[in-house]
């Protein structure tokens, strides 16, 4: 039987003390594991979902409410924005912008946002199509993975949208065009998984229904191709208030009256003048221009605090069970004195007791280590479902970490510390005098 | 086989000094060592065990001399060449009668020998202990089985510290016979320290303890 096995068989032989330190040890580190895990998988979802977005320019408001609302679809709208007033970055050639993708959101089909928008996000994310092809037609929809998957939804399913972010029946809008899946995109691990694409007036025009069935006047482009559409009015339904598909057919800037949410801006080059750019923004038009990344480091770092308590209180945890196992090894020598000695006079050396007593150390850290680690994937995989809900990420406890390498390594070290006084006390133990006493 | 000369040993405190007379024991020979408690009996089967370090003197067991091993040395010579019984029976509680056994094996350096173990707490009446927790044995049961232990590695020289102290006269006989039987079947050494009158009509040889100045 070797030594490690014999601190085994010691250790179940006092399964209370070892369950107390193996349970106190596997908290902190679930505890641990649990922080770690959260914060690179939104880390790592916040970036990606950066996509290279320099600035955001939206109605005036919270910047990290613009940032969270238009770049990550969680929080609500700051408001809608005219077009008039963001001609300047839509309009091609701007010496600055690179690219300019428009934003119109406010409805929602399940929970899942539809965002009016224009081709541009799409590559913005580096999506895929998996079937059938991207939105052409107003009304017609390109899903992300996740949305398709959730509520099972096919190439040419229609439904109706709701207005808002949150779903309900009362909030449906009635009598009116129903969308349609034109295509669904392969998963892409970004925030387009989530989303359900179509053009910017097609938003325009689900509003328009609710107050003036009429499209609107001002809509330069009579040209109704009727033959080109028919197919697609199978809702006899809603026949009467289906929307006039070949409406504004031209470039947003032409309707200067009509809102959008946000842009979406990409650079040329980040220098002065594009700080100058965000700048003036703010002070000299009734917009606001929001910088993706700062903001998200603000949120970061406003979070960072709790979670940085929260660690600390799982160290501490850590370092009680770490006590913990210091305590009760320490106590079970004073009844397992003659056991020590018997071994030594059965052969064993000194450094075989040393080690004896440090392997229960790190058998119970262990432990506890493996369970925490689980416990915080299992707890993972169980919230998932619940925080897709909430943050529209999907996060996974398959996931390891190098991290949990290093927590191990931490852990491996409170279990030496903690058994090394009582490691020593065996070392020394004095055959001759311990057996004397009985 | 066991040799003994000028044995002076000094407690910590100091203020004892014990003194031992010479011993000489050859192989396969029992001996009983009596004396009246305080005169130092104890101290000396843990010097003769290597379980205490001499001030002066020698000990040569199977002709080496173990006062001057290294205490790793010593470890593992203790373990393969002299079985100890104590007064009261400590065992591993973690372990059964028949692991705590393996465990002397594994200890001393040697390979696990089931067949042995078996064989020998068979001999000593204890086999369908085997697998029992040794606290749930006996007192007299439980002397059987430290027997076994000082027995199950071959050795040359076994010491036993008042190994019938705790024992009633009927358990007190069986278990000196089964001692002596078992160290003649293998010509090992027998030495007990005693100060239970109801062995010494058994022993032929014996060594007196004076009383020491203290």
């Amino acid at each position: 039987m070797n030594t490690l096995a014999l601190s085994w068989k010691n250790l179940i032989n006092r399964p209370l003390s070892m369950t107390l330190s193996v349970i106190l040890f596997a908290l902190g580190v679930g505890l641990i594991s649990l922080l770690l895990l959260l914060n690179s998988q939104f880390e790592e979802k916040f970036e990606k979902n950066l996509a290279g977005i320099d600035l955001v320019v939206g109605a005036k408001g919270s910047p990290l409410q613009l940032i969270l609302c238009n770049m990550y679809h969680i929080d609500n709208p700051t408001g809608n924005i005219d077009i008039k007033d963001a001609q300047a970055f839509l309009r091609p050639g701007h010496p600055l912008i690179s690219e300019a993708i428009p934003l119109s959101l406010g409805d929602n089909y399940r929970n899942f946002r539809i965002v009016g928008t224009t081709h541009s996000l799409v590559e913005l994310y580096q999506a895929k199509i998996a079937e059938g092809q991207l939105f052409e037609h107003h009304f017609d929809v390109t899903i992300g993975a996740d949305v398709a998957r959730a509520l099972s939804l096919k190439l040419g399913d229609t439904f109706f949208s709701a207005h808002g972010f949150d779903h309900s029946a009362d909030f449906e809008h009635e009598s009116e065009q129903p969308f349609r899946v034109a295509g669904i995109l392969a998963p892409s691990g970004a925030v387009i998984d989530q989303l359900i694409l179509t053009t910017t007036p097609t938003i325009w025009m689900v509003h328009e229904h609710e107050t003036a069935p009429a499209p609107a006047q001002e809509e330069p482009d009579h040209d109704h191709d009727e033959d080109g559409h028919d197919h697609e009015h199978d809702h006899e339904a809603h026949q009467d208030h289906a929307a006039d598909l070949t409406a504004y057919s031209e470039p947003l800037l032409s309707y200067p009256d009509k809102q959008i949410t946000s842009i979406l801006l990409k650079f040329k080059n980040r220098n002065f003048q594009t700080l100058n750019m965000q700048r003036n923004i703010n002070q000299n038009t009734p917009l606001q221009a929001a910088t993706p990344a700062i903001e998200i480091n603000r949120l970061f770092s406003m979070m960072g605090v709790g979670m940085d308590t929260l660690k600390m209180l799982a160290w501490v945890i850590v370092f009680v069970s770490g006590l913990s196992i210091f305590i009760s090894l320490l106590g079970s020598l004073k009844d397992r004195k003659y056991e020590l000695a018997l071994m030594r006079v059965m052969g064993a050396g000194r450094a075989k007791l040393f080690l004896l007593i440090l392997f229960e150390g790190l058998l119970i850290a262990c432990l506890g280590y493996v369970i925490g680690i689980c416990l915080s994937h299992l707890s993972i995989e169980l919230l998932a479902t619940k925080m897709q809900d909430a943050y529209r990420y999907s996060i996974s406890g398959k996931i390891f970490l190098k991290e949990e390498g290093w927590l191990l390594a931490g852990c491996l070290l409170v279990g030496f510390v903690s058994a090394l006084l009582p490691a020593f006390q065996a070392f020394r133990t004095d055959i001759s005098d311990t057996l004397s006493e009985g | 086989m066991l040799e003994a000369r000028d044995l002076k040993f000094t407690f910590k405190e100091g203020a004892t000094k014990l003194d031992f007379p010479d011993i000489e024991c050859s192989r396969g020979e029992q001996w009983l060592l009596l004396g009246q408690s305080g005169s130092g009996k104890t101290t000396l089967l843990h010097l003769l065990g290597g379980l205490r370090r001499l001030d002066s003197g020698t000990i040569l067991i199977d002709g080496q001399d173990i006062s001057t091993m290294r205490e790793s040395r010593l470890d593992s010579f203790r373990g393969r060449n002299i079985g100890i019984i104590f007064q009261q029976s400590h065992f591993l509680r973690a372990l059964t009668v028949k692991e705590n056994l393996r465990l002397g094996q594994t200890l001393a350096g040697l390979p696990v020998d089931d067949d042995r173990i078996v064989a020998i707490l068979k001999r000593l009446g204890i086999v369908d202990k085997a697998d029992s927790r040794p606290h749930r044995l006996s007192v007299g049961e439980q002397q059987r089985a430290s027997i076994c232990r000082a027995l199950v590695n071959r050795p040359k020289l076994i010491l036993a510290d008042e190994p019938t102290s705790a024992l009633d006269d009927d358990h007190c006989e069986e278990v000196i016979s089964l001692l002596r039987e078992q160290a003649a079947a293998e010509q090992i050494t027998l030495l007990i320290v005693t100060h239970d009158n109801r062995l010494k009509s058994v022993f032929e040889k014996s060594i007196e303890l004076k009383p020491q100045l203290i």
